[in-house]
């Protein structure tokens, strides 16, 4: 019996960070690959979702003996938690993307980001009575907590399910935009933005727009995640993290969910998640950052010999009116397109 | 103790390491347009080569030395074996920072494998001898603003009367331009690589002189001073980098030593940063950051 | 007297410390096609910049159909009907040629988060409308077979018509064009001709910045000379070849 529910526990719990990593680099995507934004504060986004879900359904303070510290504590029952993350993600997007979305070249804006990522940590860090410093904030309860036992193995397939109508939803709406007109300015505004505020677009408008909806859809994945983990802190959030979600774009695809999904399970969760579950042949430093290594090789490589990734865009082909002749799309792959 | 004395002293030695820092970073990014995110992570790097030949034996001098071969041959190498290769394919500029941010964690995290987790420190260096006002300075801090100085100085001369200084000026504004009168601009990127990297290794040793405790984490943790320095000269001028190394090291201090908290030294360097993007993202020295285009 | 499509009154413009466009006067009634040419280094560029809305003056007002349009950023020019083309490939590479068309039509519906999401049976009846528009000019400028084919991957010429058509799908009322003949092969150029001489005939108002006399004296009815910041000329094609200052500006200048 024991045998059956500890691979019950790897899967559920590689299934669960699949999800997590799934939102949130469909979020990216739709920034990155759609729209041609770049955020290397992605993950600061992430934290905020999953800051807000905790302190949204954890009790105050000064409970438990009050050994942490930290605003909030407003014990609100599931699923109010994680909409307010999801809101708060959008709501923090919005002065970090009137401050580092102004006509900066793409590297400058991408250091620019960088800082605001390191800084976030520092802040956090620094100021403990914030959100409880580096200890960060943990005994969040489990959402429904209530209803199944959080430990039994029933409660962590019930979570699984929460996790996949997450990412459904996700997926929906991002595949919903992509393909609306709002997805194809997007798509202009990332090929040529001069030239896309020449035919009318306005660009500021659309950037802050994606800056916005990625930022709550990385808060969700946040929100997802704490309520698996039940604590979060600093650690989980350090600039890297951002990096790791990028891997996953360039290697899977960018600008198509697929690429987004096949991204999500090679890096994230295979990589990083994955490889806790062997048994650890030195020591956990080293294991840790034989991981991050492997990473960066895997981007310096995929960039070399594959920069479009795995799976890549599909053209968004358009049948002409019916009076005309039916005339077939060329058959070219955005590979093509230098 | 006169606080104004503390301030300045203090506002002078983290400029001194932001001045030796910002100016080679500014120096990859105006010979070559690359933003160099790896540049914490080889100050890192330095600063425990550096630290592990001093436990050694060695007086700070040769740490010194070591400390800034170190950073020359990592940052050469990074420049031969990974930014040519794909400049040589037209790789864009956000192409060429994801490759840096990968050198950098691939750096970081050799570092963290063979020094270890835990933070190095070098504790006491010495009594705070020198005494002005009532506050004390230790001798290695003095020599530290002292052998800034120099360098900054011996940066602008070589800009401004020596051929190679010239002739990284010429590779800077127009590389086309610059081989087709002659200049041999892959042996002067090699060199400006060479020196800024010398710069980032000496930066490494003073940070580490400096912090309490560092570990491989820290350099990359010294960036958000460094560019926020390097942005509000404006990118691309050494001048700028000295200016602005100058304004966030006295700026932080002060409001490190006014508001009682050392965490305001980075958030006052952030705050610093932010206004410039805001009101003049191109810097102080713009004419660099106004003609890559960094900012419109 | 009917207003002007296009006014300009003393358009300034200082570029790394020379006055790139110095004092510019000229008024475009509607209906005609004005040429605009000029040696290199004129300012040419720069005065198409500054009507276009890709660069703000230091002094001086640019007036579209009586409406101060000086100050405002290119995209708001365009929605008050100022296309405009670019002198190098401006086409978006990874959108086919049908969406590059379809880009340059608005939609309140389908561009806001949630018209986007939850409006979808009114854009997609605005789209249609838009798709309709798109296939029509492909055939006038008989580029159908290329609809569905990414628009990076087109030839030169068929780039500058994909532009020239994206510059008409707005029903734009000034088109702006920044040599539409610049490097195209010579049988192309008669094509393009072609087709900016019907745009012509349907009483678009055209201003053409160019460098193939050919094509000016074709298609302009009025040609303005730019040399060093300033006009130094205006007139018909005939009149203005002869003029002396024009001689020496192609000539020496």
């Amino acid at each position: 019996m024991s045998g059956a529910t500890g691979w019950d526990f790897v899967a559920i719990t590689l299934l669960v960070y699949l999800g997590v990593n799934l939102i949130a680099c469909l979020g990216l995507n739709l920034q990155y690959g759609t729209a041609g934004v770049l955020n290397f504060a992605f993950i600061v986004f992430q934290a905020v979702g999953a800051y807000t879900a905790a302190l949204f359904a954890v009790g105050p303070s000064s409970g438990n003996g009050g050994f942490q510290t930290y605003l909030g504590g407003w014990h609100l029952p599931f699923p109010l938690p994680w909409i307010i993350a999801t809101v708060a993600g959008a709501v923090v997007a919005l002065p970090v993307g009137l401050v580092g979305l102004r006509r900066l070249r793409s590297d400058y804006q991408a250091m620019v980001m960088l800082v605001v990522s390191l800084i976030a940590t520092t802040v956090v860090v620094s100021f403990p009575g914030f959100l409880n410093g580096s200890a960060g904030i943990s005994l969040v309860p489990p959402p429904l907590g209530t209803l199944l036992n959080p430990i039994s193995v029933g409660y962590g397939w019930m979570y699984v399910g929460l996790t996949a109508v997450c990412c459904l939803s996700v997926f929906v709406v991002v595949a919903a935009l992509a393909r609306s007109p709002l997805g194809r300015s997007w798509r202009a505004m990332r090929d040529n933005e001069v030239v896309a505020g020449a035919v009318g677009l306005d660009v500021t408008r659309l950037r802050m727009l994606v800056f916005v909806v990625g930022g709550a859809i990385a808060a969700l994945s946040g929100a997802v995640l704490v309520g698996f983990i039940s604590a979060w802190s600093p650690d989980a959030w350090l600039y890297p993290e951002t990096f790791a979600y990028f891997t996953a774009l360039i290697v899977g695809g960018l600008g198509n969910s697929i690429g987004a999904l096949i991204g999500a399970v090679l890096v994230p969760t295979l990589l990083l998640e994955g490889v806790t579950f062997l048994p650890t042949f030195a020591n956990p430093t080293v294991s840790l950052g034989l991981q991050w290594i492997i990473i960066g090789i895997v981007i310096i490589g995929f960039l070399w010999f594959r920069p479009r990734g795995i799976a890549p865009e599909r053209k968004n082909v358009l049948a002409p009116p019916a009076r005309t002749l039916t005339l077939p799309g060329a058959g070219h792959d955005i590979a093509d397109v230098s | 103790m006169n606080q104004f004395v503390l301030i300045v002293g203090s506002g002078l030695i983290t400029a001194a390491l932001l001045a030796v820092a910002g100016v080679g970073f500014t120096l990859q990014f105006s010979v070559t347009n690359v933003l160099n995110i790896a540049y914490g992570s080889i100050m890192s790097a330095a600063a425990l080569v550096a630290y592990a030949v001093n436990t050694a034996g060695a007086n700070l001098w040769v740490s010194g030395l070591v400390a800034a071969a170190t950073g020359a041959t990592f940052s050469l190498a990074i420049n031969r074996g990974v930014f040519r290769p794909f400049e040589g394919r037209r790789a864009g500029p956000f192409t060429l920072i994801i490759l840096s941010l990968a050198m950098s964690l691939i750096l970081e995290n050799a570092l963290l494998i063979v020094g270890g987790p835990h933070f190095f420190s070098y504790g006491q260096l010495g009594q705070p001898s020198v005494r002005i006002e009532g506050v004390g300075f230790t001798p290695s801090q003095v020599v530290m603003v002292a052998v800034a100085g120099v360098l900054m100085f011996v940066v602008h001369a070589m800009q401004k009367w020596t051929k190679l200084g010239k002739a990284m000026r010429a590779t800077a504004t127009n590389p086309e331009l610059a081989r087709s009168r002659g200049v041999r601009t892959a042996i002067v990127v090699d060199l400006a690589w060479v020196i800024s990297g010398a710069l980032c290794g000496l930066a490494g040793l003073f940070m580490g002189i400096i912090v309490g405790a560092f570990n491989a984490s820290t350099g990359s943790s010294f960036l958000v001073p460094i560019i926020a320095g390097v942005v509000l000269g404006g990118i691309g001028s050494p001048y700028g980098a000295m200016l602005g190394a100058l304004i966030i090291g006295i700026v932080s201090e002060a409001a490190a030593s006014i508001g009682g908290l050392s965490a305001l030294k980075q958030l006052v360097a952030f705050a610093v940063l932010i206004g410039m993007l805001l009101l003049r993202p191109q810097g102080i020295f713009s004419s660099t950051a106004a003609e890559r285009g960094l900012a419109r | 007297m009917a207003v002007a499509a296009l006014e300009i009154e003393e358009l300034r413009c200082t570029l790394g410390g020379v006055e790139a466009v110095a004092g510019v006067s000229f008024s475009v009634p509607e209906g005609p096609t004005v040429g605009l040419i000029g040696p290199n280094g004129a300012g040419k560029s720069t005065l198409v910049g500054l009507i276009a809305g890709t660069r703000l003056p230091d002094a001086g007002t640019v007036r579209l159909f009586g409406e101060d349009i000086s100050r405002l950023p290119a995209w708001r020019r365009s929605r008050l009907g100022l296309a405009r083309t670019f002198q190098l490939s401006s086409e978006f590479a990874r959108l086919t040629v049908l969406e590059n068309l379809m880009v340059a039509c608005r939609d309140e519906a389908g561009e806001t988060i949630w018209g986007a999401l939850f409006r979808r049976r009114r854009w997609r009846a605005v789209e249609r409308v838009h798709a309709e528009r798109a296939w029509e000019l492909l055939e006038r400028f008989r580029l159908e077979h290329k609809a569905n084919e990414y628009a990076g991957l087109l030839s030169g010429g068929e780039k500058r018509l994909v532009e020239i058509m994206r510059g008409l799908m707005s029903h734009p009322r000034v088109l702006l064009l920044d040599e539409p003949m610049a490097g195209i092969n010579p049988t192309l150029r008669d094509e393009i001709m072609e087709y900016l001489w019907s745009l012509k005939r349907d009483g678009l108002t055209m201003i053409m910045v160019e460098h193939e006399l050919g094509a000016v004296e074709r298609l302009c009815d009025t040609v303005l000379v730019m040399a060093n910041g300033r006009l130094i000329g205006q007139g018909k094609y005939s009149e203005v070849i002869e003029m002396g200052e024009v001689v020496d500006a192609y000539i020496n200048g």
